[in-house]
């Protein structure tokens, strides 16, 4: 038995100073307050420290596009054709990224893999989660959400070469085109596997999201509009724009998965790029995850976009739980990670001081309940 | 229920006869609950008080591209123009519109209330228009299937060495379109499983559920219009009609409405040629059902009403003029009960000026959409055109 005693914990909810985290078998077995810890456990002092669960990142690439690898090495997109919603994210994943250490380091043990957005249907993503095992032990949830994307990305990428789509007009059409094609399938009682369609009906189950690339007010319009043809449940990505349209988003989407926020507005659609949407979204009760979108910004500095989010206005809890226990729920794994409490994965992060100050370290990092950093 | 909203005019252009001197436009709940040349004024009602104003009906431009191609953007903001295949009857207008862009804010304060957002005329069966007042809010979705004739398909396709690179090729892939549609219809009765997504939406043509919206300048690119709609037995419009006046009597006769312009621009290609302001006029003398178009963004929206005072310059009666902005315009579009007159029962889309419309010096003071004020020209400042 792995005792975590001291310190002030994130649970994933609240906060609980001095306490103590029993680990077993790489689960969590129990969080208390300060109690007598029994004889023959192993103990770890942790006073003066800061426990969060592991981090999640909720949209990333990495393991698709190796740091420091030629261009040629790049996995993130099939842009060959406009829906492929028959790959899958982890076909493209290594193990072997340096980004990965480094993440690790940083205290992120949990990432959403996601083909990129130049397909309008690129395909599903997966969660994996950080641990010297084979891929297939590394996969926590295969089907986790289904990659659509909106506005330029798709459009630049195929209407550059003359080919479909070269309008939002277009975009929409591929996407209405399979969906309606996904429905019909999904009514035939005698019919041959289609590898294609058979992920696209997963949504129109509710068995995962689509999880959808958008920025400009109009995309996330779009968003809604095909949501209320198809029924699917949606996760919007991105969202430069959400906070023009907030009010007609809450009881639409599961969440805003918001980010890459630093750095410069590189295309027009992410004009209104800003550390202060999270907290002006928050404010209007939609769930949201803070995500790097790596290697678009970098993994490791994943509490540093929570903490300018944080000082942007954005609650001290809402700040950690956006990379905490909100992916978790997002990403459909919250029964295992992204939480301190008991029966979850024994994931947890030690940082020196507050987690969104800019001098705080991350010091320590279990996985299953292995010290790993 | 909301408040009453009255409005004391003024001139009142109801477009249902004579124009009324005086009187009250009463609103309720978004619609026009009565004209009335004398009232009590209940005391919990708003007034807007008009009197020596102008009061018209919501204005309606029935081609436009509004939103579509975003106001100072680049290819990012461009959606028009699916130029990749020359059909596309399966793409939506609607999914391109950026309906947050300025040139709603330009509409909606140079007056304009209703306006019928189509895709571009690169490909001969261009996609589905879409019918939204300027606020954003969708009234008829799709509003018809834009196609397209003469030089642009001709352009866009031969620099891509595929067909069409002729009109003979435009007028073929129209045709064919049409023929696959009635193949596909035919192949549905037999199998219920059978779905074309790409021509699925071309059944609605034959099912008279929408028209087709053909862009047509020339004379011949009319003529072949109107040739190969009667083939196949579909209603449409034609869209331009820029050397309409030369077939006037053809277009009298065969009932084909025309969405009339931009009747303002430039010569810039062989097509447009024998553009003239006096279309408008030749078309009033011969009984042809038409509207004045502005093609936003080829020129602005308020450029509607410069088209019809340049039309009521070269004869045009302003009777008419005023009809091909308002009920007219509503009448081509099949949205007669709903806009384009201030009648019992229809939306209170108002416009309040401080001339009447064909003084070149009119302003729009305030521009009423659903019954709610949304332009209110106040200071210099505001005036978004």
């Amino acid at each position: 038995m792995l005792v975590l005693r001291g310190g002030r914990i994130f649970t994933g909810e609240s906060f609980i100073d001095d306490g103590a985290i029993f680990i077993e078998n790489g689960k969590i077995t129990k969080v208390l307050k300060r109690k007598r810890i029994p004889s023959g456990a192993e103990i770890v002092d942790l006073k003066g420290k800061f426990i969060l669960p592991g981090l999640i990142d909720a949209h990333t690439h990495i393991g698709m596009k190796d740091e420091a690898a030629p261009r040629e090495y790049s996995n993130v997109n099939e842009a060959t054709e406009p829906a492929t919603p028959h790959l899958y994210a982890i076909d493209s994943f290594n193990p072997e990224d340096p980004a990965i250490k480094k993440a690790i380091a940083a205290g992120v043990t949990t990432v959403f893999i996601t083909p990129g957005s130049a397909n309008p249907i690129g395909g599903m993503g997966s969660v994996i989660k950080f641990r010297s095992a084979p891929l297939k032990e590394m996969i926590l949830r295969k089907d986790a959400g289904l990659k659509i994307a909106l506005g330029e990305n798709p459009k630049l990428t195929y209407g550059g070469k003359n080919t479909f789509p070269m309008t939002r007009m277009a975009v929409s059409a591929i996407i209405r085109e399979n969906f309606t094609k996904a429905l019909k399938y999904a009514e035939k009682k005698k019919k041959e596997t289609d590898i294609r369609l058979q992920n696209i009906v997963k949504t129109l189950r509710k068995e995962l999201p689509c999880r959808i690339h958008c920025h400009s007010v109009q995309d996330i319009e779009t968003a809604l509009r095909l949501q209320e043809e198809f029924g699917f449940e949606m996760i919007l990505e991105h969202a430069s724009d959400a906070p023009m349209v907030v009010e007609k988003l809450k009881d639409r989407v599961i969440g805003i998965v918001v980010g890459p926020l630093f750095g410069i507005s590189s295309k027009p659609e992410s004009k209104n790029l800003s550390f202060k949407n999270p907290a002006i979204i928050s404010s209007f009760g939609i769930p949201i995850a803070i995500t790097s979108d790596h290697p678009f910004n970098a993994i490791y500095y994943l509490t540093i976009y929570a903490a300018m989010s944080y000082k942007e206005g954005l609650d001290e809890t809402t700040a950690l739980k956006t990379v905490t226990s909100t992916p978790a729920k997002f990403l459909g794994v919250e029964d295992r990670v992204g939480y301190i409490r008991r029966g979850n994965d024994a994931d947890i992060v030690v940082f020196s001081g507050h987690p969104l100050d800019i001098m705080s370290r991350v010091e320590t990092v279990f996985i299953d309940g292995v010290r790993v950093i | 229920m909301e408040k009453l909203l009255i409005l004391k005019g003024g001139k009142i252009f109801t477009m249902e006869g004579k124009p009324l001197d005086e009187g009250y436009i009463i609103i309720e709940n978004g619609k026009i609950d009565d004209i009335r040349d004398k009232m009590e004024i209940p005391a919990e009602a708003d007034v807007i008080n008009a009197q020596g104003k102008f009061i018209y009906p919501g204005f309606i431009d029935i081609h436009v591209h509004t939103g579509l191609w975003e106001e100072g953007a680049n290819v990012e903001g461009s959606d028009g123009n699916e130029m990749v295949d020359p059909v596309t009857p399966h793409v939506r207008a609607i999914d391109g519109i950026n309906f947050h862009d300025d040139g709603f804010k330009e509409a909606i304060s140079s007056g304009l209330t209703t306006l019928n957002i189509m895709p571009g005329s690169a490909n001969v069966i261009g996609g589905q228009g879409v019918i939204a007042k300027t606020i954003g809010e969708i009234v008829l979705n799709p509003s018809g299937i834009k196609m397209a004739l003469g030089e642009n398909p001709k352009r866009v396709y031969s620099s891509q060495k595929k067909m069409p690179a002729t009109r003979l090729g435009n007028a073929f892939i129209m045709r064919k379109a049409l023929q696959d549609t009635l193949n596909y219809i035919q192949k549905k009765g037999k199998d219920r499983h059978y779905f074309d997504f790409k021509l699925e939406p071309l059944v609605g043509l034959f099912e008279g559920k929408y028209p087709a919206k053909i862009h047509a300048h020339r004379e011949d690119d009319i003529l072949t219009a109107l040739r190969i709609m009667k083939e196949f037995g579909i209603k449409f419009t034609l869209e331009h009609s820029t050397e309409g006046h030369l077939i006037a009597d053809i277009l009298a006769k065969e009932c084909i409405p025309c969405a009339l312009g931009p009747t303002i621009s430039s010569r810039i290609k062989q097509e447009l040629r024998n553009r003239t302001i006096e279309t408008a006029k030749v078309y009033e003398e011969k009984g042809v059902l038409f509207a004045f178009v502005t093609d936003f963004p080829v020129i602005p929206h308020y450029a509607l009403f410069y088209s019809a005072q340049m039309a009521v310059r070269r004869g045009l009666s302003e009777e008419t003029a005023l009809k091909a902005m308002t009920v007219n315009s509503a009448k081509i579009l099949g949205l007669e009960d709903r806009v384009g007159s201030l009648k019992k029962g229809k939306d209170a889309d108002l416009v309040i000026t401080d001339r009447e419309v064909f003084d070149p010096r009119f302003k729009v003071l305030m521009t009423i959409i659903n019954g709610k004020i949304v332009y209110e020209h106040k200071t210099k400042e505001d005036l978004f055109i």
